[in-house]
């Protein structure tokens, strides 16, 4: 168990910056999410605290110690791929068991080891068969299992639920998050699915083309974002973007956001707008109405309130605390 | 099966001919073999008085013996040894360069790597024999007219496998090498215990087919193996000829082309699956 | 294409690479060099020194009709060669596409000629065709045909012909079939719903999809041709009778280890690699394309 540091963080490949100076302070013990669109550098930032990039400039730091030029294997830290990169002529036991074995730990440690890992993981009935003889979440689980043998400082996880079911992506999600609380290791998680950020995470980092955005707790971001990003990324539906310019009283070239749920139907409302059409969810119901500057804008709103035809013409109205202010370049400037 | 093809599959008489032209095909493959066989079982003078039977005689141990102790310049056994030293040779050391030097180009990043590439992909395709005189001018300086160094050595400088196993590892995913560093594995380790493994079908395949290339050579061995004894069988045949106008020994030469077909005939129908998967793949 | 990962260090790979580097150098690129270096000298009567005599011996060598007569005979033999097997192969590979059951057991029972080495393909048909003991040639003295090889030039021909076609007809015939077996049934099928016949569906679906294994064959034979038939040419006929079967590898061989006449053998090498290139750049241009599919 150890802290990970991240200090003016840069990376480029030649000629081209990904990373663009990123500062993290991790404290031991807790689950940290990076989120952010593909491309954005999320993956190569998680790679080079593996120890799989070169740092261009800056220090990665694990439990205090400088890991810059230090081997993945000497950084005390396990990693779950994308893909599981399970060694496929191998059984799940030598799967497993691999990292020790070079590490010359003794036999019966390492089959300690294992066996617990699998126990954990209900991978007891497997341990003989080789991976393409398992489910996707198995293999998934192999994996896990792979990196807890290893008794790391810090997880690193890559995308590791992206290949799965949708079904079997919520459950492992929770799998995920019981384990780390019960082992009590670092983790340092990398998706592009916000619902998983938002449900895994101690503290998340948005992530936008080599920079982050903001850092904070899954509900203090989407409370208050920081960015028009951050607040278009996390939540969904996304949040809704007003030119100011239609509020009496705003400066136009500024944007206002407005979540979907803080959005309310009204015959008088603050902007008059058509319904273009309804999606009722069962527990709400999404309402999609056009502006009359040709823009939509979304509503969500309890299954017990009415819902409105399409094509019906209505108004629609927000208290100022939940309008968030926007500049000309994406920065939060305040409250409405 | 028949509902899905029924629309163009031929049924009754269409079905009968095409039985028939698929066994003319195979009785033309065939026939050539069978009449070998055949002419290594029967005596000297079953042959010599056409036309010659076309079943088996009764002479099959006694010429085959007679081939496998005496030949007619060297014993067909130390033939059929010296070709097996020589596949085995060819294949196993072609493919272990390959290998080394496939991971090398493929797994790492070093000065001249470019240039390695080119001069082993240069030599692609280029058949021995179109070096030959200057090449067996190098087996002579070393010293190696007459030795299995000789035979193999030159017959493994060519990049055809190298080339293989490079398409191959390409296709490896990149985070197996990850995880293998992530685990502790160093290069080599990672080399034999993760990429090794995984090449088994690749290797296997490559085997046979180099096994056979290695086995059927026979202009590079009638070069450098004037010494009866060092023969192999491939080119050992042609010289059982006797010149001028004597009578060739039939049976005992027939005998030993049969022995020369055994062994990669084993090998191609035994390993069939692996062959054939592994030629059209390695031919793309 | 290049890896994303890949391993640190320097003397690892290359002394990994260096064996391959090693014997490439020593075998191939050494000897090739001679090859070059040769042709450009011939060695004076008693071998004790070389005079320089720049492109002379190509100039000799282009002007010598038994070389250019060499040139007519291997791409002749190379035509048939590669016409007789690839025939042979596609008609049996396209009857055993046909059947649903039993196509398995005809390839194997076809595939295993692969293993014969050409060498001993000759003997095989040289013991049929023998003047003396033959059997097929005694069957077409029989019939009032007089086989003889040994002095008449087409029939020498025609036999190194067919003994080099018919070890090549396994492996043609592999590719054939798992490229017509690559073709979707239901193309087919929807042919034979339009009203095409055989040859029609065969014309006009089969063969164009058939294309690229046919033009890769291609290659692969006429390279199988000049290279590996020597076994078949030195086992038949030596070249004979009147040089009427000597392929330009075949030369190479008699001028340089028989005839002695070393700065022509090396010409004729540089010659024979400079054909090879120009196959392999074709080849290559083929992978190249058949990667992009």
């Amino acid at each position: 168990m150890a802290t990970v540091t991240l200090q003016n963080v840069r990376k480029s490949f030649g000629k081209t910056d990904v990373i663009h100076g990123i500062d993290l302070d991790i404290a031991d013990g807790e689950f940290i999410v990076i989120v952010g669109p593909s491309g954005c550098g999320k993956s190569t930032l998680l790679r080079m605290v593996a120890g799989l990039e070169t740092v261009t400039s800056g220090e990665v730091k694990i439990g205090g110690r400088l890991v810059n030029d230090v081997e993945p294997m000497d950084r005390d830290i396990a990693m779950v791929f994308q893909n599981y990169a399970l060694y496929p002529h191998m059984s799940v036991f030598d799967n497993m068991a691999y990292g020790l074995k070079i590490a010359k730990t003794p036999r019966s440690e390492i089959e300690e080891r294992v066996a617990s890992a699998a126990e954990l993981l209900q991978l007891e009935p497997y341990l003989h068969r080789k991976p393409r003889e398992l489910s996707g979440g198995q293999r998934q689980r192999v994996a896990m299992g792979r990196a807890i043998v290893r008794k790391p400082a810090v997880f690193l996880f890559d995308e590791p639920l992206s290949n799965l079911d949708a079904k079997l992506r919520v459950q492992m999600r929770l799998e995920i998050k019981a384990l780390q609380r019960k082992l009590g290791v670092t983790a340092l998680y990398v998706t592009h699915d916000q619902v998983e950020a938002m449900t895994l995470a101690d503290r998340m980092v948005v992530m936008n083309s080599g920079v982050a955005d903001q850092i904070g707790k899954p509900l203090e971001v989407y409370a208050d974002p920081q960015t028009a990003f951050v607040g278009g990324f996390i939540g969904s539906p996304p949040t809704n973007f007003l030119n100011a310019g239609l509020i009496p009283g705003l400066a136009t070239g500024n944007t206002i956001g407005i979540r979907p749920e803080h959005l309310t139907l009204r015959a008088d409302g603050r902007l008059q707008t058509t319904v273009a059409y309804t999606e009722a969810l069962g527990a709400e119901t999404l309402i999609h109405c056009r502006l009359p500057d040709g823009n939509q804008i979304t509503a969500r709103q309890d299954a017990t309130q009415r819902i409105p035809a399409e094509g019906e013409s209505i108004g629609i109205t927000w208290n100022d605390g939940d309008a968030m202010l926007f500049d000309a370049g994406g920065r939060r400037t305040g409250q409405v | 099966m028949a509902e899905r093809n029924g629309m163009v599959e031929k049924r009754g008489a269409g079905l009968w001919l095409t039985h028939l032209g698929l066994i003319i095909g195979v009785l033309f493959i065939f026939f050539p073999i069978w009449l070998a066989f055949v002419a290594s079982t029967v005596t000297q003078a079953d042959i010599v008085r056409p036309p010659m039977p076309l079943l088996p005689g009764d002479q099959f141990f006694t010429n085959y013996g007679r081939a496998l102790t005496s030949g007619v310049n060297a014993p067909v056994a130390t033939m059929l040894l010296n070709s097996m030293a020589m596949a085995l040779g060819i294949a196993v050391g072609k493919i272990a360069i390959s290998l080394l030097s496939a991971f090398a180009i493929v797994y790492f990043r070093f000065p001249l790597r470019k240039l390695f590439f080119w001069l082993i992909f240069l030599t692609l395709m280029l058949p021995v024999e179109v070096r030959i005189v200057p090449t067996y001018e190098v087996i002579a300086n070393f010293g190696m007219l007459n030795s299995y160094q000789g035979l193999i050595l030159p017959l493994i400088a060519s990049a055809t496998a190298t080339f293989l196993f490079r398409q191959f590892f390409m296709t490896v995913p990149d985070e197996l090498a990850e995880a293998a560093r992530v685990d502790g594995a160093k290069p080599m380790r990672f080399f034999f215990d993760i990429l090794l493994p995984m090449s088994r079908t690749n290797i296997a395949a490559l085997f046979v087919i180099l096994f056979i290339y290695g086995w059927n050579q026979y202009l590079w061995p009638l070069l450098i193996t004037t010494d009866p004894d060092m023969n192999t069988i491939v080119m050992g045949i042609k010289q059982m000829f006797p010149s001028g106008d004597d009578t060739a020994d039939w049976p005992v030469i027939m005998a030993t082309s049969i022995l020369a077909m055994v062994p990669p005939v084993l090998v191609v129908v035994g390993m069939q699956r692996l062959f054939v998967r592994g030629l059209v793949e390695s031919e793309k | 294409m290049e890896k994303r990962v890949t391993f640190k260090g320097i003397w690892l790979p290359i002394l990994l690479v260096l064996p391959q580097i090693v014997i490439t150098a020593v075998f191939f690129f050494y000897p090739a060099g001679q090859a070059v270096w040769q042709s450009l000298f011939i060695p004076d009567p008693f071998g004790l020194s070389m005079q320089w005599v720049g492109l002379g011996n190509f100039e000799y060598l282009f002007s010598d009709p038994y070389y250019r007569a060499s040139f007519v005979t291997t791409a002749v033999f190379s035509i048939l060669v590669t016409v007789v097997s690839m025939g042979v192969a596609l008609y049996l590979a396209l009857l055993a596409d046909r059947l649903i059951k039993g196509a398995g057991a005809y390839r194997t029972l076809l595939i295993w000629p692969y293993a014969v080495a050409p060498a001993v393909a000759g003997v095989l048909w040289l013991f049929m065709f023998n003047t003396r003991v033959g059997v097929v040639s005694w069957y077409l003295g029989v019939l009032g045909y007089d086989w003889n090889h040994v002095l008449n030039e087409g029939e020498a021909m025609g036999l190194v012909v067919v003994s080099s076609a018919w070890g090549r007809i396994s492996y043609n015939f592999l590719f054939f079939l798992a490229g017509l077996q690559a073709i979707p049934k239901s193309v087919i099928e929807a042919a034979a719903i339009d009203g095409a016949h055989f040859w029609t569906r065969f014309r006009t679906i089969v063969f164009p999809l058939l294309s690229p294994t046919t033009f890769f064959l291609l290659v692969v034979n006429i390279i199988y041709a000049f290279f590996e038939t020597f076994g078949v040419i030195h086992t038949i006929t030596s070249g004979g009778p009147q040089q009427a079967t000597t392929i330009l590898v075949y030369k190479v061989f008699s001028d340089g280890f028989v005839g002695q006449d070393l700065g022509s053998s090396a010409a004729q090498s540089v010659v024979l690699l400079f054909l090879v290139s120009i196959l392999t750049v074709v080849q290559f241009k083929f992978i190249e394309r058949r990667v992009h599919y």
